[in-house]
C-alpha cells in the first residue's frame, strides 16, 4: 500500500527524464523515508549548530587571509 | 545475542562459541584468523569445519552448505570465534588486507582491498559469497562510487536475497549517477543561481523557508528543518514548479536553472529514501551568514546505544575542506575539529563559541577541540582513540 509521498513522488518520476521502473523495492524505501530518516531534535540542532560553526569559521579565515 | 550452544550465557554480539562435533585436532592459536566452512544446516545450528575439525554453533547470519567465511579466534574455553572484529579501532591496515583476500582467495587489487576495508569497518561477517557479489556488484556498475554509496552497497548484498539485489541494479545506476555530495552541490549551485532570476516572490519565500538556514538570526530562531531530512519539502518545491511554470514567464535560462533543480530535487528524494533504507544518513544545510550562502555537508551515523556520529565539512576552497566531526549522546557532544597545519585562536575562538553555544542551547555537556590532520576514531564515553590518518571522505 503506497502512502501519499510515495503515490506523489513516483508521479514526479514518470514526469521528469529519471528512467526507474516502480516496483516493490523503490515503493517501500519511499513509503518508510519520512520514518527512516527521522532524526532527534538535539541531533538536529547539533548538526545546524556544527555548520554554523564551520560556515563562521570558513568566513572568518577568509576576511583574515584577505 | 548469541547464545552458545554448549552453555547458557550470553556473548557479546558478532561472537560465536563453539562445541566439538567429532575429535578434534589442536586449536587454532587465539588471534589467528581461521577459515571457516559451513558443512549443513541442522535446525537452527550449523556444522562447521575448521582447521580440519568439525564444530558445532548458531550464527548471527543466515547461510548455507558450503559458504565460507573467515572468524578471529577470540578465546579456546570455550572456543569463541569474532566474526566482525578483524581491525583495530575499526579500520583495516593493508596488510591486514593482503592477509584476509589471500584467505578468501580473493584477487588482490585496489578494488578488492578497498572493499574488504569497508566491509570490515561496517562490522559486517566476512562472507565470502558476499563478498564476491559485491566486487562483482561494484565492478559491473556503471557509475562512480563513493564512500557513502559503498556503504550503502555492503548494507544491500549482506541483507537483501539474490532477487532484491537483481531488481536494485538498474535503480542504484540511475538514481545514484551522482554522488549525494555532488548533488547538494548542483543544488546548492542552482538555488544560488534562481537568485539572480526574477521568480515571483512565492518561489523565493518556499526556498528560504525549507532550506536556508538563517545563520545571523540564529539566536532568535533556530529554523531545523534546513538540516534535516529536507524530502517533503524538495518534493513541495518539484510541484510548485510545475504548478507555476506558465505564469513565472521565463526565458531559457531560467527555464533551465528550475529544470535542473527539478531534476536534482527528485534525485535528492529518491536517494534519501534509498540511504535511508540502510540507516545511512548523508545530508547537506544551506546557511546565510553575511548575506553569503554556505554549503555545508554532514553526515550521520548510528553508533551503540543512543549515540551518533556527526561528520560535518565545508570545503574552504577547491582542494582545502575543514571537518568538525563528534560523537552527540542525550548527554553530551565530544567532538574534534580537524584542521591541515595548525589551531590558531581564531579556529579556537570559535570551537569555544560552539561549545558555549550547545551547553546554553541544549542543556549539555560539550567538548569540541582543534586536532591536527590525523582522524580520529570517536567512541562512547569521553576518550578519543587516535590511529593513522584516514581519509574521511563524506
Amino acid at each position: 500500500m503506497k502512502n501519499d509521498f510515495t503515490k506523489q513522488v513516483i508521479r514526479m518520476v514518470k514526469k521528469s527524464k529519471i528512467n526507474i521502473e516502480e516496483n516493490e523495492f523503490i515503493s517501500e524505501a519511499l513509503n518508510s523515508s519520512k520514518s527512516n530518516n527521522a532524526m532527534p531534535v538535539k541531533l538536529n540542532m547539533i548538526a545546524a549548530l556544527v555548520s554554523d560553526s564551520l560556515v563562521s569559521i570558513k568566513q572568518k579565515l577568509g576576511d583574515s587571509n584577505e | 545475542m548469541i547464545e552458545s550452544i554448549t552453555n547458557s550465557a550470553k556473548v557479546q554480539e558478532g561472537l560465536i562459541q563453539l562445541k566439538p562435533s567429532s575429535g578434534f585436532k589442536a586449536l587454532p592459536s587465539v588471534n589467528s584468523t581461521v577459515q571457516v566452512n559451513v558443512l549443513e544446516k541442522i535446525g537452527s545450528n550449523y556444522r562447521l569445519l575448521i582447521n580440519g575439525s568439525v564444530y558445532q554453533s548458531n550464527l548471527p547470519v543466515t547461510t548455507e552448505k558450503g559458504e565460507e567465511f573467515l572468524a578471529k579466534v577470540m578465546s579456546h574455553q570455550p572456543l569463541t570465534l569474532g566474526l566482525d572484529n578483524f581491525a583495530k579501532f575499526g579500520q583495516l591496515d593493508a596488510q591486514s588486507a593482503s592477509l584476509l583476500l589471500s584467505k578468501l582467495k580473493i584477487a588482490e587489487t585496489d578494488l578488492t582491498k578497498t572493499l574488504l576495508e569497508k566491509v570490515v569497518s561496517s562490522k559486517k561477517p566476512l562472507l565470502k559469497s558476499k563478498i564476491d557479489r559485491l566486487i562483482e556488484y561494484a565492478e559491473n556498475m556503471d557509475i562512480k562510487i563513493d564512500d557513502v554509496l559503498m556503504q550503502l552497497l555492503i548494507s544491500a548484498v549482506w541483507n537483501l536475497s539474490e532477487d532484491k539485489l537483481k531488481e536494485t541494479k538498474n535503480i542504484f545506476e540511475e538514481v545514484f549517477d551522482i554522488s549525494f555530495e555532488e548533488l547538494s552541490k548542483q543544488i546548492f549551485a542552482l538555488i544560488n543561481k534562481s537568485n539572480e532570476l526574477n521568480l515571483s516572490q512565492g518561489y523565493y519565500d518556499l526556498v528560504n523557508d525549507s532550506f536556508i538556514l538563517d545563520a545571523e538570526n540564529f539566536e532568535q530562531q533556530l529554523n531545523i528543518s534546513a538540516v534535516k531530512d529536507k524530502s517533503e519539502r524538495f518534493l513541495n518545491l518539484i510541484q510548485f514548479i510545475y504548478e507555476n511554470e506558465s505564469q513565472l514567464n521565463l526565458d531559457n535560462s531560467a527555464n533551465d536553472v528550475l529544470s535542473e533543480l527539478r531534476t536534482f530535487s527528485l534525485k535528492y528524494v529518491l536517494q534519501k529514501a534509498l540511504y535511508g533504507k540502510f540507516e545511512i544518513y548523508p545530508e547537506f544545510a544551506i546557511l546565510k551568514r553575511k548575506g553569503k550562502l554556505e554549503l555545508v555537508n554532514f553526515r550521520l551515523e548510528k553508533n551503540d546505544g543512543n549515540s551518533y556520529r556527526v561528520i560535518s565539512k565545508i570545503d574552504l576552497d577547491k582542494d582545502d575542506s575543514f571537518f568538525i566531526q563528534g560523537l552527540f549522546t542525550n548527554e553530551k557532544f565530544i567532538g574534534e575539529a580537524i584542521v591541515n597545519n595548525k589551531i590558531d585562536e581564531l579556529v579556537k575562538n570559535q570551537l569555544n563559541v560552539l561549545n558555549k553555544k550547545i551547553s546554553q542551547i541544549l542543556k549539555i555537556v560539550a567538548d569540541v577541540k582543534g586536532k591536527i590532520k590525523n582522524i580520529t576514531t570517536l567512541v562512547e564515553g569521553d576518550s578519543i582513540i587516535t590511529h593513522q590518518p584516514i581519509n574521511v571522505n563524506i
